[in-house]
């Protein structure tokens, strides 16, 4: 949730709101010509028409709060649902304001005390940029002047890598493909091990209604092979093992969609890279490693030693 | 039949443009009432070619009325009309509702040139209120809610607007550089006053309408208001003197024959198609908005410019004995003028030496009076075919008819006399304090010159039943009034009075509070003293209100009576009572309390009954 207290106006005077300025003009060259007292009133009333609107068009924008909520996850390729809130703090109601968030707008009618629209956003490519301004744009009251306010924004969002759909490869060159590679395929066995809040990601199968009905939220069942289960990831970033910056991008890719897979079934993993995250399945972890693998570059650096039982890109394809 | 709240409000609109021109002409009305019946094919015109057709209609309306050659006010406001239904009945985009919204305005422009009616105003309220809220309704994308809060905005936006542009109104400096004094789109002008005099048979209707409203404090009733003299006849009509085109060049002054000592009187004359100006009698100056006057031999006034809009003038009179004497002395050929007869009759000749008895000229002209008003009638639809026919045969006419006859009767006996036209009223009304003209109260007099006083009025027409207007009529007519006075004629001078008057109010403001505040320095001097002494009275009374030594004395006594570890925010009863000791205490404690809080006046009594039970309590 984010309050922006810093803002930059602009106005544009449109086409209808020039002819009526243009217009306006005429009429008052035809009281000072005329002398004609009632020509003066509606010369007037034109002209309080015109600055009053101008007015409106600077109060309709004043006195507002933006809020904007981001989903805790947000991954490159996918349409990130955002949730953004205007909140009129003033008791005169607010109308025709579009709000624009990174080349997406939602159009706000009324605003009462707060009113609350859904955006859909793609973000691109992966990686930590600063979402820089959101703006607002409204041409009320009377579509004479299009004013824009935008709200400067120094707020970091980090965009996870593309999230595909993997598996493992069976290794062939050693029998010990390992059981933790043999267990990650398979998701659960049939020993209890706990129940835990459900979390994004969670398989469905393992949903525990019994348990969600008593407690009034969704709970899962955790199974000790579950537990037990453990990977370790190693993501090699040193610029000599890759040809291009795009193959590196694709096994960014591969490692963050299996690292997934492995939030989903509760797995703890392990990734060793220019960084070493030791095991654990906890979200906060699992953040840590996308928050790594947002931004991971090549480097100038020596490989990394192999470790028998890490799980490499090389292990891992597109379903 | 349903319909969303824009096409409503565009419908309220228009048909509220229609009655802005409605104000110069109700046959306008017609056009609401189509309106209104073309509400149910309102958007339903899907045909293009019909779509088309309709667009092209004000086109087409245009070109006929300028080959029929219609009047320019009907074919602009019909044009406007058409275009703005043509916009209604068809699909309409935010786009549409805004050329509306122009062309109205348009419509307003138009009326505001060719109607003074107080109407306007409320009218252009209703503009603000529904254009507002129709330009609003036209940019919702989605369905429109009218929502409580969206119908207090806008009420609340048409009331500051009209606010601010009756601001605006009064504080635009007035740089009229008249060139154009009203437009003459429909020849909507008062009538009742003509500048010729003729005398010939026909029927004259009384009309009610208000064609003068005049602020004249000096004058009591019946004020005549003199517009043309006329001196020579010709046995049909008075021959009308346009006047010698004298120019007044004072620009700047704009005073026009004006001296101390005269009877002001401030004139609104609505628009009569005439440049002809009035006064009250002996109307020898004027003062106005005018780049020039123009003036005749009778010192008669003519506007620079026949106006089609309301002007306000002063109109300065001599009053015989306080002004100094403005007179018109008469040459020797203007005499013999005066004198002129047309070819008349004996038997004519005959009857005006008959009504005129007496040896002087005022014998003379009282008699002639008197014989009009027992012989001659007033009627409105005389026979006479001409002046003699009046007096030999029919006997019956209206005021022109008894003036001339009776400039004829004088002059026949050799009296200087002339004629005037004008009006004549008697209806005042109190509430504005202002006397109404009408256009019934259209008149013509005659003037008989004394070489003493000058030009004297005689009226020789017999009186004529006025009806009174009611008081309700007098009040509406008051406010209209105000319109005149404060909106319609609203001008440069008016608004330099209104900045002087607020000179004045903000330089009275601020001597007061110097004033003041000098009144409040010398008090603090004066009553120094004094105030010293209150002060010290003050405080001693509530030094005296304080707790008395002695009771201070007795609390503590029975504070330590009950413990020594009372906290400050405890009463002595919640004290007692965090120590167990309240039971045992109550009758001291509340003892304490009636000395220390009661208004009791045996005080004295009540202390020793305590210090007693503080004694034993102490044992």
């Amino acid at each position: 949730m984010f309050k922006f207290p810093c803002k930059q106006t602009n106005t544009k005077i449109k086409s209808s709101g020039l002819l009526f300025f243009l217009f306006t003009i005429l009429v008052g060259a035809i009281a000072v010509n005329s002398g004609n007292n009632l020509v003066y009133l509606t010369f007037s009333v034109v002209l309080s028409f015109l600055i009053l609107s101008g007015l409106l068009s600077y109060y309709n924008q004043r006195n507002i709060e933006v809020i904007i909520n981001l989903p805790d996850m947000i991954f490159a390729g996918e349409n990130t649902t955002i949730s953004a809130q205007i909140v009129n703090k003033s008791p005169i109601p607010k109308f025709f304001l579009t709000l624009e968030v990174l080349n997406k707008k939602a159009y706000f009618e009324e605003i009462d005390q707060k009113s609350i629209k859904t955006l859909k956003i793609k973000f691109e490519k992966r990686g930590k940029f600063t979402l820089e301004s959101v703006k607002i744009i409204s041409t009320f009251p009377f579509n004479f002047f299009v004013r824009s306010r935008t709200i400067r924004l120094k707020r970091d969002v980090v965009v996870y890598p593309q999230i595909k759909k993997v598996a493992l490869k069976i290794r062939a060159k050693t029998g010990q493909s390992n059981n933790e590679i043999s267990r990650l395929v398979k998701q659960e066995s049939d020993e209890f091990y706990s129940i835990r809040q459900y979390k994004n990601g969670d398989n469905s199968k393992i949903i525990n209604w019994k348990a969600s009905a008593k407690l009034g939220k969704i709970m899962v069942t955790e199974y000790t092979s579950t537990e037990n289960n453990r990977a370790l990831i190693v993501l090699d970033n040193s610029k000599y093992l890759y040809n291009s910056i795009e193959e590196f991008e694709n096994t960014v890719i591969k490692v963050s969609s299996f690292v997934y897979e492995c939030y989903k079934s509760g797995t703890k993993v392990s990734l060793i890279s220019e960084i070493t995250l030791p095991f654990a399945k906890s979200t906060a972890h699992f953040k840590s490693i996308f928050n790594f693998l947002s931004t991971v570059k090549l480097k100038d650096s020596l490989p990394i030693k192999k470790i028998d039982s890490a799980i490499l890109p090389e292990d891992i394809e597109y379903v | 039949m349903y319909k969303d709240a824009r096409i409503y409000t565009a419908l309220l609109f228009i048909l509220i443009s229609i009655m802005f021109v409605s104000l110069t002409d109700k046959h306008f009305l017609i056009a609401a009432a189509i309106l209104i019946l073309l509400i149910p094919i309102e958007g339903k015109i899907k045909n293009n070619m019909l779509k088309k057709t309709i667009e092209a209609l004000p086109l087409i309306y245009f070109i006929l009325a300028i080959l029929l050659s219609l009047e320019l006010f009907y074919v602009l406001s019909t044009l406007l009309i058409i275009v703005m239904t043509a916009k209604f009945v068809l699909e309409k985009k935010a786009r549409d509702y805004y050329e509306i919204f122009i062309v109205s305005i348009l419509l307003i422009l138009l009326t505001s040139v060719s109607t003074i009616s107080i109407s306007f105003v409320i009218l252009l309220y209703l503009f603000l209120v529904l254009g507002s809220l129709m330009l609003i309704l036209s940019q919702f994308k989605e369905n429109i809610v009218l929502s409580r809060k969206l119908v207090l905005f806008v009420s609340a936006f048409s009331i500051l607007s009209m606010l601010f542009a009756l601001a605006v109104f009064f504080s635009i400096p007035r740089l009229s550089l008249g060139y154009l004094h009203g437009i003459n789109l429909r020849a909507n002008t008062q009538s009742g006053f003509s500048k010729q005099v003729v005398i010939e048979k026909g029927k004259v209707d009384l009309n009610n309408q208000i064609v003068m409203r005049v602020v004249a404090k000096n004058f009591t009733p019946p004020l005549y208001l003199s517009g043309l003299h006329y001196a020579y006849f010709d046995g049909r009509k008075w021959k009308v003197e346009n006047g010698k085109q004298k120019l007044f060049p004072i620009f700047q002054t704009n005073n026009f024959g004006i001296t101390s000592g005269m009877a002001k009187s401030t004139i609104y004359l609505e628009p009569i198609g005439s440049d002809t100006l009035f006064g009250p009698e002996k109307f020898v100056g004027i003062r106005g908005d005018f780049l020039y006057l123009k003036t005749n031999q009778f010192h008669d006034f003519f506007t620079d410019f026949t106006y089609y809009k309301t002007i306000k003038y002063d109109a300065f009179s001599s009053i015989p004995g306080k002004t100094p004497i403005v007179t018109f002395s008469i040459t020797n050929a203007e005499y013999r003028q005066y004198l002129q007869l047309p070819e008349l009759s004996e038997k004519f000749i005959n009857i005006a030496k008959t009504a005129a008895k007496g040896k002087t000229n005022t014998e003379k002209i009282h008699s002639i009076v008197n014989y009009l008003k027992k012989h001659y009638t007033y009627s409105l639809n005389p026979t006479a075919q001409n002046i003699q026919d009046f007096v030999i045969n029919h006997k019956s006419g209206y005021c022109e008819h008894f003036a001339t006859a009776f400039v004829l009767f004088a002059r026949i006996n050799q009296i200087p006399a002339r004629l005037v036209s004008g009006f004549v009223t008697s209806e005042f009304n109190p509430d504005g304090e202002y006397f109404i003209v009408r256009k019934r109260n259209a008149h013509a007099w005659a003037e008989v010159y004394d070489p003493k006083n000058g030009w004297v009025r005689i009226d020789p027409t017999p009186n004529s039943k006025t009806p009174m207007p009611s008081k309700i009529s007098l009040f509406l007519d008051s406010i209209k009034m105000s319109w005149y006075r404060n909106v319609v004629t609203y001008n440069s001078a008016k608004q330099m009075q209104i900045l002087t008057s607020v000179q004045r109010g903000i330089t009275r403001t601020g001597l007061t509070i110097n004033k003041s505040l000098e009144l409040f320095k010398t008090m603090i001097n004066k009553w120094r003293l004094i105030s010293i002494i209150v002060t010290g009275v003050v405080l001693l009374f509530i030094l005296l209100r304080k707790e008395h030594p002695y009771q201070k004395k007795v609390y503590n006594k029975i504070v330590s009576l009950i413990g020594d570890d009372k906290m400050a925010s405890e009463t002595l009863v919640e004290y007692a009572k965090r120590k167990g000791k309240l039971k045992e205490l109550y009758p001291l404690i509340t003892q304490y309390y009636k000395i220390r809080f009661s208004k009791d006046v045996d005080f004295k009594k009540r202390e020793k009954q305590l210090i007693n039970l503080l004694k034993s309590y102490s044992k």
